[in-house]
């Protein structure tokens, strides 16, 4: 969408002919100048037939020269002070194409000021305009993510509530037949009763990778403090937790995300880190929240990653993005720090704790 | 015979513990109970040995009966049945004043005994439960931490940590009600904790009380 203009005549016809958006020489600018061209020609053309001038009369052609030399001149000024003028447009243009349709609100214009006043209503509109999108993407994004978290927590409900509740009534009526069962039967009544054991862990498991209850029942500290330790218990890995403030008093949205960002977090310790611990750290106030997990693994090169998450390459499915997305909705920003051999941090910082909108 | 209230809100569930307790010679079900509030006046009514009280119904919860049945029917012995298996569902348990923990996967081979155990005036923790208190008690094991609490506090401790009310705790140790309410404001302050829970492990930590 340059819009430096051509000076060929055919370019200019053509441009007045069949305006159109895509094509560059249809800027603005040049049918600014086309535009003169034409008035600054009709203007000396009047001004030559009103004075009388005779090509055919030798003087007179060097006054027609001068004429001619007077209108290029006046065009090459006018090119050269459109050009400044419209620079600030220019860049206008550069940035709306270099936003990311993910993180609108990165792309700020400056807020303050141009000097010519129709730039500056331009850009603070579109600011306005930007903001608005980012709220709409964030009211959005958040609905989506409760949705997500109520559907969890429903299918985790069922799961305990229904499912479990019949395994259990099984269970018991099992323990009493077997117990005046006859001596032939006690270890296939046994081993069935081991069946429906290993079933019920089973779907506890599910559940609670679902929607954890005691995130619920007893807040964001007690629920993080039983995933370490099962994190622990189950990879080996050695878990400190140093919590500062008081987290559990953190809006809903804020500890699901607190929550849901460690446990990606540490499930990519556990997959691929070959860690030996795990430091966790969540520091929260009235105002902001920190986050970090840091593990002494394998680490690996974020750019990798960063490249590989689109075409399946190495490092993708780290779910880095939708750790991202979670902080961004929470009103937060993600940091992943990692180098190969040097183990890995992940940071959530939310420097403003507020209600998202609803 | 051990007189046995369940509270289930599950029916399913129930008839199952049914179906097994009064298998047993030595017991019977006199009540069963689908909520909370139903439990407790049931249990009121009745004056059963043991009430198996599952932790989450409707109405009023298990946890929050057991609180209630150990204020107005000091004499019936809660057991808390429940699916969850996280140490801050075991304390609560411990600290709503349940003699017993059992979790309901395991309640084949813990049920009966749990019931027994209780009913005889002790503790019973299924191992799960016992696992995780003694990790939570190794954890914090060292005893020589100094959290400036004078005996007669640690005294207090122990006995909020058995789900004892202020009354109660009065009557123990021969003290008004008000200093009472007074050591235990220190504790809470002194220990910087805010929930009886917290007593709870800490008291587990201390070795103040046996998970």
């Amino acid at each position: 969408m340059g819009w430096r203009p051509h000076f060929s005549q055919g370019t200019l016809h053509r441009s007045m002919r069949r305006p159109s958006m895509t094509r560059r020489d249809d800027s603005l600018i040049g049918q600014v100048v086309a535009a003169n061209v034409v008035l600054v020609a009709l203007t000396l053309f009047a001004a030559s037939l009103a004075a009388g001038l005779d090509l055919t009369v030798s003087d007179q052609r060097w006054s027609f020269l001068i004429l001619a030399l007077a209108i290029v001149l006046t065009l090459c000024v006018n090119m050269w002070m459109l050009q400044r003028r419209f620079a600030p447009l220019e860049r206008l243009i550069k940035r709306i194409e270099g936003i990311d349709p993910t993180e609108p609100a990165s792309h700020q214009l400056p807020a303050e000021g141009d000097p010519v006043e129709e730039i500056d209503k331009l850009s603070r509109s579109f600011n306005l305009l930007l903001e608005r999108i980012e709220d709409e993407r964030r009211r959005s994004g958040t609905l989506a993510m409760r949705a997500q978290e109520e559907e969890r927590r429903r299918l985790a409900r069922d799961l305990h509530d229904e499912v479990n509740q019949a395994l259990t009534a099984i269970l018991l009526r099992l323990e009493a037949l077997a117990q005046d069962s006859p001596e032939v039967n006690l270890e296939e009544m046994t081993e069935l009763k081991r069946l429906v054991n290993q079933a019920m862990e089973e779907l506890l498991n599910l559940a609670r990778q679902l929607r954890p209850s005691a995130l619920d029942d007893h807040g964001l500290m007690p629920a993080v403090e039983a995933q370490l330790k099962r994190f622990s218990a189950r990879t080996g890995v050695e878990v400190t937790l140093s919590p500062e403030g008081d987290p559990n008093s953190l809006p809903e949205d804020v500890q699901t995300a607190v929550y849901r960002i460690l446990q990606e977090a540490l499930a990519n310790v556990g997959r691929h880190a070959g860690a030996t611990a795990v430091a966790v750290e969540i520091e929260a106030d009235d105002q902001r929240l920190e986050l970090r997990v840091r593990d002494d693994g394998e680490g690996f090169d974020p750019l990798a990653v960063a490249h590989g998450s689109n075409g399946g390459g190495p490092g993708a499915g780290l779910g880095l993005s939708g750790m991202a997305e979670r902080a961004r909705l929470a009103g937060g920003e993600l940091d992943v720090r990692s180098a190969p051999g040097g183990g890995t941090t992940v940071s959530l910082h939310i420097a403003r704790l507020q209600r998202v909108p609803s | 015979m051990i007189r046995v209230l369940i509270a289930d809100d599950h029916g399913i569930v129930r008839s199952g513990l049914r179906m097994l307790i009064d298998r047993q010679p030595d017991m019977e079900v006199i009540a069963e109970a689908e909520d909370g509030v139903s439990a407790l006046e049931s249990t009121q009514a009745h004056r059963p040995n043991v009430a198996v009280l599952d932790v989450s119904m409707p109405r009023m919860t298990g946890l929050q009966a057991a609180r209630e049945i150990r204020a107005h029917a000091p004499d019936t012995r809660v057991l808390m049945l429940s699916m969850h298996d996280d140490e801050r569902y075991f304390l609560e348990g411990l600290e709503a004043g349940a003699a017993g923990y059992v979790l309901k996967r395991a309640a084949d081979k813990d049920l009966i005994d749990a019931v027994r155990t209780v009913a005889d005036g002790r503790t019973f923790l299924s191992d799960e439960a016992q696992r995780v208190l003694m990790d939570e008690w190794l954890e914090g094991g060292s005893t020589d931490v100094d959290d400036g609490l004078t005996p007669r506090e640690l005294e207090v401790v122990k006995l909020i940590a058995e789900a004892y009310t202020n009354r109660q705790i009065a009557e123990t140790l021969k003290l008004s009600e008000k200093t009472v309410e007074s050591h235990r404001t220190n504790v809470f302050g002194k220990l910087g904790m805010r929930d009886r829970v917290e007593i709870v492990r800490y008291a587990i930590r201390r070795g103040l009380v046996e998970p």
